[in-house]
């Protein structure tokens, strides 16, 4: 098995390729994170994203259009539960750089309308005036499964884009296994797996806690009494939206969903649901 | 001067003679019209033949469309009886997730993302 590791997207991604020689694969995968990260991040200016929240619209690339064009989807089929202009509520909990970046302050957050109109007309990109998008999470689910396409080529292969897993063909020990904490493990075989959880990525403004999952609905950091949620989906991208919608939803919702995820709660319980055992 | 005339005429005529012979000739006026071509009396008797065997086989189609009628009005409510029993509230079961919990090493670790 080669293994690989490199920084992207703010997060670590790890490779993993059952094949003899995996270099040129994981140069190309490195390649691909910095395109698209190139394409979707929020925090460089010369990016396309930064570009379509400075002017509203944009002529996008096939790649930013797709990933904005799933977004949308994933919010008409939740409900607005998973919502890609979240980007001023984040800037307004304090997320307005990078995460290592980001420093407590005593400045209060603030709550920022979500549910702007976002248009997509072949590659053509408009944004309601006053929202702005963010791709975080669906970006990096979307760039696990597209270096994980790259990989296959070179032979069965996982990528976790720090939460965000995605996985092609199956290895010899017959499943990927992919630690949801120190006691529980998953084998997934095929689809992907992303976790969302208020665990990490979290800071303070004014003494209160923050953390990155914004609840549309508020304009917010959620509140729910899960403290993490692992969900598994058709792929990373489902996987991703999955995961987030149940977390915003809370414990009882989720349990209620039955779809296979995994679920921690603020009181230590850790549960699982939609078949998994 | 007239003689010229007079064989100029001669020839005229004669050419004119020639010619009307040459018609009244080519038109056979002693071959009898009633020889008739034996292939034209074939391919009526074929005519007859295939007329016949087109409304044979149109019995055998509409005999055939009329069973078929029959048997899709019999398929189709099979079709609508089933859908009823499908769309009855039935027990769900989850499908088999991709996933199940495994004691293998951790490949990875899923953190937040």
């Amino acid at each position: 098995m080669q293994r690989h590791t490199f920084q992207a997207m703010g997060t670590t991604f790890e490779l993993a390729v059952e094949a003899a020689d995996a270099k040129e694969a994981f140069a190309e995968a490195e390649a691909e994170a910095e395109r698209l990260e190139q394409i979707m991040s929020r925090f460089r200016p010369g990016s396309e994203l930064s570009q379509l929240n400075r002017d509203g619209t944009i002529d996008a690339s096939p790649d930013l259009a797709e990933v904005v064009a799933l977004a949308l989807d994933a919010r008409e089929r939740t409900g607005g539960r998973f919502d890609p202009t979240v980007h001023d509520a984040l800037v307004g909990a304090g997320y307005d750089r990078t995460f290592d970046d980001i420093a407590e302050s005593a400045a209060p957050a603030s709550a920022s309308a979500c549910g702007g109109r976002v248009t997509v007309t072949g590659r053509r990109i408009e944004l309601e005036p006053g929202f702005k998008l963010d791709l975080g999470g669906i970006g990096k689910g979307f760039a696990a499964e597209r270096i994980a396409q790259l990989l296959a080529l070179t032979g069965p292969s996982l990528v976790s884009a720090g939460g965000d897993v995605a996985v092609r063909g199956v290895p010899t020990e017959g499943t990927w296994a992919v630690g949801v904490d120190e006691t529980l493990t998953l084998g997934l075989t095929h689809g992907g797996l992303a976790t969302s959880g208020r665990d990490r990525r979290r800071w303070t403004r004014a003494g209160v806690e923050q953390h990155h999952l914004i609840d549309p609905s508020t304009g917010r950091p959620a509140e729910t009494d899960l403290v993490r949620v692992t969900a598994i989906g058709t792929d990373a991208v489902d996987a991703e939206v999955l995961a987030k919608v149940l977390f915003l939803g809370g414990s009882d919702d989720a349990l209620a969903r039955d779809v296979p995820a995994v679920l921690v709660t603020d009181d230590g319980r850790t549960l699982t649901t939609g078949g998994l055992r | 001067m007239t003689n010229q005339i007079a064989r100029l005429w001669t020839v005229v005529v004669g050419v004119v003679v020639f010619f009307l012979a040459w018609a009244a000739i080519a038109a056979h006026p002693w071959q009898t019209a009633a020889t008739a071509d034996p292939r034209l009396s074939t391919l009526a008797a074929r005519q007859q033949v295939l007329q016949r065997e087109s409304l044979q086989v149109q019995k055998i189609v509409d005999r055939r469309w009329a069973a078929y009628r029959v048997a899709l009005a019999q398929r189709t409510a099979q079709v609508q009886a089933q859908a009823q029993t499908v769309s009855a509230p039935v027990p769900v079961t989850a499908a088999a997730p991709p996933a199940r919990i495994v004691s293998l090493p951790p490949l990875v670790i899923t953190r937040t993302s």
